[in-house]
Protein backbone atom coordinates (compact mmCIF):
# COMPACT_ATOMS: atom_id res chain seq x y z
CA UNK A 1 0.00 0.00 0.00
CA UNK A 2 1.14 3.55 -0.72
CA UNK A 3 1.29 6.05 1.43
CA UNK A 4 -0.39 9.72 1.08
CA UNK A 5 3.35 11.14 0.80
CA UNK A 6 4.11 8.86 -2.62
CA UNK A 7 -0.06 9.25 -3.61
CA UNK A 8 0.64 13.30 -3.86
CA UNK A 9 4.44 12.95 -5.23
CA UNK A 10 2.80 11.08 -8.55
CA UNK A 11 -0.27 12.88 -8.70
CA UNK A 12 0.37 14.96 -11.84
CA UNK A 13 1.57 11.15 -13.55
CA UNK A 14 -1.50 9.76 -12.34
CA UNK A 15 -3.87 12.74 -13.91
CA UNK A 16 -2.07 12.60 -17.05
CA UNK A 17 -2.53 9.07 -17.37
CA UNK A 18 1.07 8.27 -17.40
CA UNK A 19 1.72 5.33 -15.25
CA UNK A 20 2.07 1.42 -15.32
CA UNK A 21 -1.29 -0.55 -14.66
CA UNK A 22 0.17 -1.83 -11.28
CA UNK A 23 0.76 1.54 -10.37
CA UNK A 24 -2.50 2.70 -11.31
CA UNK A 25 -3.75 -0.02 -9.32
CA UNK A 26 -1.83 0.72 -6.06
CA UNK A 27 -3.00 4.57 -6.52
CA UNK A 28 -6.66 3.45 -6.89
CA UNK A 29 -6.76 1.32 -4.03
CA UNK A 30 -5.02 4.09 -1.44
CA UNK A 31 -7.52 6.32 -3.12
CA UNK A 32 -10.60 4.09 -2.11
CA UNK A 33 -9.34 4.20 1.75
CA UNK A 34 -8.10 7.76 1.97
CA UNK A 35 -10.90 10.34 1.92
CA UNK A 36 -8.12 13.45 2.39
CA UNK A 37 -6.24 11.75 -0.45
CA UNK A 38 -9.53 11.67 -2.73
CA UNK A 39 -10.56 15.87 -1.70
CA UNK A 40 -6.30 16.88 -2.39
CA UNK A 41 -6.48 15.44 -5.99
CA UNK A 42 -9.58 17.04 -7.07
CA UNK A 43 -8.68 20.22 -5.72
CA UNK A 44 -5.51 19.67 -7.66
CA UNK A 45 -7.19 18.95 -10.25
CA UNK A 46 -9.78 22.59 -9.74
CA UNK A 47 -6.53 24.53 -9.44
CA UNK A 48 -5.65 23.50 -13.07
CA UNK A 49 -8.59 24.11 -14.54
CA UNK A 50 -9.04 27.83 -12.47
CA UNK A 51 -5.66 28.25 -13.61
CA UNK A 52 -6.09 27.96 -17.27
CA UNK A 53 -9.17 29.81 -17.46
CA UNK A 54 -8.05 32.70 -15.35
CA UNK A 55 -5.44 33.17 -18.26
CA UNK A 56 -6.64 31.64 -21.37
CA UNK A 57 -6.55 34.12 -24.42
CA UNK A 58 -9.91 35.79 -25.67
CA UNK A 59 -11.52 34.81 -29.01
CA UNK A 60 -9.97 36.46 -31.61
CA UNK A 61 -12.63 39.82 -32.17
CA UNK A 62 -12.45 40.29 -28.30
CA UNK A 63 -11.62 44.25 -27.30
CA UNK A 64 -11.58 45.00 -31.06
CA UNK A 65 -14.17 48.11 -30.13
CA UNK A 66 -13.15 48.53 -27.04
CA UNK A 67 -9.48 49.86 -27.58
CA UNK A 68 -9.01 53.52 -26.20
CA UNK A 69 -7.53 55.47 -29.33
CA UNK A 70 -4.84 57.17 -27.03
CA UNK A 71 -3.67 53.48 -25.44
CA UNK A 72 -2.59 52.81 -29.39
CA UNK A 73 -0.89 56.22 -29.85
CA UNK A 74 1.18 55.89 -26.79
CA UNK A 75 1.97 52.49 -27.41
CA UNK A 76 3.37 53.69 -30.59
CA UNK A 77 4.62 57.07 -29.66
CA UNK A 78 6.65 55.15 -26.56
CA UNK A 79 8.36 52.96 -29.05
CA UNK A 80 9.46 56.22 -31.38
CA UNK A 81 10.65 57.51 -27.96
CA UNK A 82 12.78 54.28 -26.99
CA UNK A 83 14.36 54.01 -30.35
CA UNK A 84 15.58 57.89 -30.50
CA UNK A 85 18.86 57.92 -28.04
CA UNK A 86 20.41 55.62 -30.85
CA UNK A 87 18.93 56.86 -33.88
CA UNK B 1 6.27 45.80 -49.65
CA UNK B 2 5.15 49.44 -48.35
CA UNK B 3 1.88 50.10 -46.08
CA UNK B 4 -0.70 52.29 -46.72
CA UNK B 5 -0.83 55.97 -45.53
CA UNK B 6 -3.98 54.65 -43.75
CA UNK B 7 -1.84 52.36 -41.15
CA UNK B 8 -1.14 55.45 -39.39
CA UNK B 9 -4.25 56.02 -38.49
CA UNK B 10 -5.35 55.13 -34.41
CA UNK B 11 -8.01 53.20 -35.45
CA UNK B 12 -8.50 48.88 -34.62
CA UNK B 13 -6.90 46.81 -37.86
CA UNK B 14 -8.27 43.41 -38.63
CA UNK B 15 -6.56 41.59 -41.64
CA UNK B 16 -8.27 39.48 -44.06
CA UNK B 17 -5.85 37.58 -44.42
CA UNK B 18 -4.44 36.80 -41.11
CA UNK B 19 -1.75 34.77 -41.97
CA UNK B 20 -0.62 36.90 -44.76
CA UNK B 21 -0.50 39.78 -42.72
CA UNK B 22 1.70 38.60 -39.66
CA UNK B 23 4.31 37.34 -41.82
CA UNK B 24 4.40 40.66 -43.76
CA UNK B 25 4.17 42.73 -40.04
CA UNK B 26 6.96 40.67 -38.50
CA UNK B 27 9.42 40.48 -41.91
CA UNK B 28 8.74 44.60 -41.65
CA UNK B 29 9.47 44.82 -37.86
CA UNK B 30 12.24 42.93 -38.30
CA UNK B 31 13.65 45.57 -41.03
CA UNK B 32 12.75 48.16 -38.22
CA UNK B 33 9.72 49.48 -40.18
CA UNK B 34 7.82 51.59 -38.46
CA UNK B 35 4.21 51.35 -40.13
CA UNK B 36 4.39 47.28 -39.79
CA UNK B 37 4.86 47.87 -35.70
CA UNK B 38 1.66 50.20 -35.76
CA UNK B 39 -0.45 47.18 -37.77
CA UNK B 40 0.83 45.11 -34.67
CA UNK B 41 -0.15 47.26 -32.61
CA UNK B 42 -3.92 48.13 -33.98
CA UNK B 43 -4.56 44.52 -34.65
CA UNK B 44 -3.67 42.78 -31.05
CA UNK B 45 -3.86 45.91 -28.79
CA UNK B 46 -7.50 45.22 -27.70
CA UNK B 47 -7.25 41.73 -27.29
CA UNK B 48 -4.06 42.44 -25.15
CA UNK B 49 -5.67 45.26 -23.56
CA UNK B 50 -8.78 43.27 -22.69
CA UNK B 51 -6.49 40.55 -20.96
CA UNK B 52 -5.00 43.06 -19.04
CA UNK B 53 -8.06 44.72 -17.72
CA UNK B 54 -9.47 40.98 -16.60
CA UNK B 55 -6.20 40.48 -14.78
CA UNK B 56 -5.71 44.18 -13.29
CA UNK B 57 -9.52 45.66 -13.44
CA UNK B 58 -8.14 49.08 -13.34
CA UNK B 59 -8.20 50.78 -16.94
CA UNK B 60 -5.31 52.97 -16.10
CA UNK B 61 -3.35 50.00 -14.60
CA UNK B 62 -4.39 47.92 -18.14
CA UNK B 63 -3.44 50.75 -20.32
CA UNK B 64 0.25 50.67 -17.97
CA UNK B 65 0.23 47.00 -18.33
CA UNK B 66 0.04 47.05 -22.06
CA UNK B 67 2.29 49.24 -23.23
CA UNK B 68 5.04 47.11 -20.90
CA UNK B 69 4.21 44.00 -23.09
CA UNK B 70 4.35 46.15 -26.62
CA UNK B 71 7.73 46.92 -25.52
CA UNK B 72 9.05 43.22 -24.19
CA UNK B 73 7.29 42.10 -27.12
CA UNK B 74 9.23 44.73 -29.43
CA UNK B 75 12.35 43.82 -27.73
CA UNK B 76 11.95 39.94 -28.02
CA UNK B 77 10.30 39.79 -31.31
CA UNK B 78 13.93 38.43 -33.40
CA UNK B 79 13.49 35.53 -31.07
CA UNK B 80 9.65 34.56 -32.26
CA UNK B 81 10.33 31.31 -33.82
CA UNK B 82 6.60 31.44 -35.47
CA UNK B 83 6.06 27.77 -33.72
CA UNK B 84 3.06 29.50 -31.56
CA UNK B 85 0.69 31.95 -33.21
CA UNK B 86 1.74 35.42 -32.87
CA UNK B 87 -1.06 36.36 -30.90
CA UNK B 88 -0.51 33.20 -28.64
CA UNK B 89 3.08 34.66 -27.69
CA UNK B 90 1.38 38.32 -27.43
CA UNK B 91 -0.97 36.64 -25.15
CA UNK B 92 1.82 35.12 -22.75
CA UNK B 93 3.74 38.29 -22.76
CA UNK B 94 0.94 40.22 -21.48
CA UNK B 95 -0.44 38.19 -19.05
CA UNK B 96 3.14 38.53 -17.57
CA UNK B 97 3.24 42.47 -18.00
CA UNK B 98 0.12 42.30 -16.11
CA UNK B 99 0.86 39.52 -13.19
CA UNK B 100 4.02 41.28 -12.51
CA UNK B 101 1.98 44.39 -12.26
CA UNK B 102 -0.51 43.00 -10.06
CA UNK B 103 2.00 41.70 -7.68
CA UNK B 104 3.66 45.24 -7.83
CA UNK B 105 0.17 47.17 -7.14
CA UNK B 106 -0.93 44.80 -4.67
CA UNK B 107 2.61 44.18 -2.91
CA UNK B 108 2.33 40.51 -3.08
CA UNK B 109 5.18 39.09 -2.26
CA UNK B 110 6.71 36.03 -3.86
CA UNK B 111 6.52 32.74 -2.14
CA UNK B 112 8.78 30.62 -1.68
CA UNK B 113 8.30 26.97 -3.42
CA UNK B 114 9.40 24.66 -0.61
CA UNK B 115 6.62 26.71 2.01
CA UNK B 116 3.87 25.85 -0.29
CA UNK B 117 4.50 22.06 -0.62
CA UNK B 118 2.21 19.51 1.29
CA UNK B 119 3.94 18.51 4.49
CA UNK B 120 4.10 14.88 5.55
CA UNK B 121 4.54 13.24 8.78
CA UNK B 122 6.85 10.26 9.33
CA UNK B 123 4.58 7.97 8.46
CA UNK B 124 3.76 9.49 5.10
CA UNK B 125 0.48 11.14 5.99
CA UNK B 126 -0.36 14.71 5.34
CA UNK B 127 -0.17 17.26 8.40
CA UNK B 128 -2.22 19.47 6.85
CA UNK B 129 -5.40 18.19 5.97
CA UNK B 130 -8.23 21.12 5.98
CA UNK B 131 -11.45 21.05 4.80
CA UNK B 132 -12.37 19.86 1.54
CA UNK B 133 -12.58 22.76 -1.50
CA UNK B 134 -16.49 23.69 -1.97
CA UNK B 135 -18.05 23.34 -5.36
CA UNK B 136 -17.61 26.41 -7.70
CA UNK B 137 -20.45 28.06 -8.41
CA UNK B 138 -21.60 28.90 -12.43
CA UNK B 139 -22.22 32.44 -10.90
CA UNK B 140 -21.12 35.37 -13.00
CA UNK B 141 -19.48 37.37 -9.67
CA UNK B 142 -17.89 34.86 -8.22
CA UNK B 143 -16.09 33.70 -10.79
CA UNK B 144 -14.84 36.80 -11.15
CA UNK B 145 -13.70 36.46 -7.79
CA UNK B 146 -12.21 33.27 -8.10
CA UNK B 147 -9.82 34.31 -11.53
CA UNK B 148 -8.92 37.36 -9.29
CA UNK B 149 -7.49 35.04 -6.46
CA UNK B 150 -6.09 32.72 -9.28
CA UNK B 151 -3.88 35.87 -10.24
CA UNK B 152 -2.89 36.87 -7.27
CA UNK B 153 -1.42 33.70 -7.00
CA UNK B 154 0.25 32.63 -9.90
CA UNK B 155 1.69 36.65 -9.50
CA UNK B 156 2.95 34.98 -6.56
CA UNK B 157 4.94 32.28 -7.89
CA UNK B 158 8.50 32.68 -8.44
CA UNK B 159 9.57 33.13 -12.20
CA UNK B 160 10.86 29.55 -13.31
CA UNK B 161 7.82 28.36 -11.78
CA UNK B 162 5.43 30.94 -13.46
CA UNK B 163 6.72 30.35 -16.84
CA UNK B 164 6.53 26.91 -16.53
CA UNK B 165 2.58 26.94 -15.51
CA UNK B 166 1.86 29.32 -18.67
CA UNK B 167 3.47 26.87 -21.02
CA UNK B 168 1.66 24.29 -19.87
CA UNK B 169 -1.53 24.90 -17.69
CA UNK B 170 -2.18 28.09 -19.81
CA UNK B 171 -1.24 27.76 -23.17
CA UNK B 172 -1.24 23.90 -22.97
CA UNK B 173 2.13 22.77 -24.98
CA UNK B 174 3.27 19.38 -24.14
CA UNK B 175 6.30 18.78 -21.53
CA UNK B 176 8.90 18.56 -24.42
CA UNK B 177 7.21 21.73 -26.34
CA UNK B 178 7.59 23.59 -23.03
CA UNK B 179 11.56 22.17 -22.66
CA UNK B 180 12.33 23.26 -25.68
CA UNK B 181 11.02 27.01 -25.23
CA UNK B 182 12.30 27.17 -21.93
CA UNK B 183 15.54 25.32 -22.90
CA UNK B 184 15.45 23.25 -20.08
CA UNK B 185 15.06 19.27 -19.70
CA UNK B 186 11.33 17.52 -19.73
CA UNK B 187 12.39 16.44 -16.27
CA UNK B 188 12.60 20.01 -14.84
CA UNK B 189 9.67 20.88 -16.52
CA UNK B 190 7.35 18.07 -14.63
CA UNK B 191 9.02 18.49 -11.53
CA UNK B 192 8.14 22.18 -11.70
CA UNK B 193 4.76 22.02 -13.19
CA UNK B 194 3.92 19.76 -10.47
CA UNK B 195 5.58 21.91 -7.35
CA UNK B 196 4.34 25.26 -9.01
CA UNK B 197 0.60 23.47 -9.01
CA UNK B 198 0.76 22.53 -5.67
CA UNK B 199 1.71 25.65 -4.61
CA UNK B 200 -0.97 27.42 -6.62
CA UNK B 201 -3.24 24.70 -4.89
CA UNK B 202 -1.99 25.56 -1.22
CA UNK B 203 -2.26 29.46 -2.03
CA UNK B 204 -5.74 28.83 -3.05
CA UNK B 205 -6.66 26.58 -0.17
CA UNK B 206 -8.30 29.12 2.24
CA UNK B 207 -10.46 31.02 -0.53
CA UNK B 208 -11.56 27.59 -2.09
CA UNK B 209 -12.10 25.89 1.25
CA UNK B 210 -14.72 28.47 2.16
CA UNK B 211 -12.57 29.93 5.02
CA UNK B 212 -11.23 32.72 3.49
CA UNK B 213 -10.49 35.87 5.19
CA UNK B 214 -9.02 37.29 2.44
ZN1 LIG C 1 -3.88 9.32 1.37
Amino acid sequence: MITCKECIEFLDDYIAGDVSPAALENFEKHLALCPPCRDFIESYRKTIEETRCACSEPDEQVGCDDVPPTLISAIIESRKLDREPDA
Amino acid sequence: MAFSVSSMEMVPYIPDDPVAAEAEILAGIRRGDDAAFNLLVRWHCGRMYAVAKRILRDDAEAQDATQEAFTMAYKAIARFDGRSKLSTWLHRITVNAALMRLRKTKRLREVSIEDTQPKFDDTGHRRDVGPAWKQTAQDEALATERAGKVHEAIAQLPDSYREVIMLRDIQQLDTDQTAEALGIKSGAVKTRLHRARLALRELLDPYMAGEATW
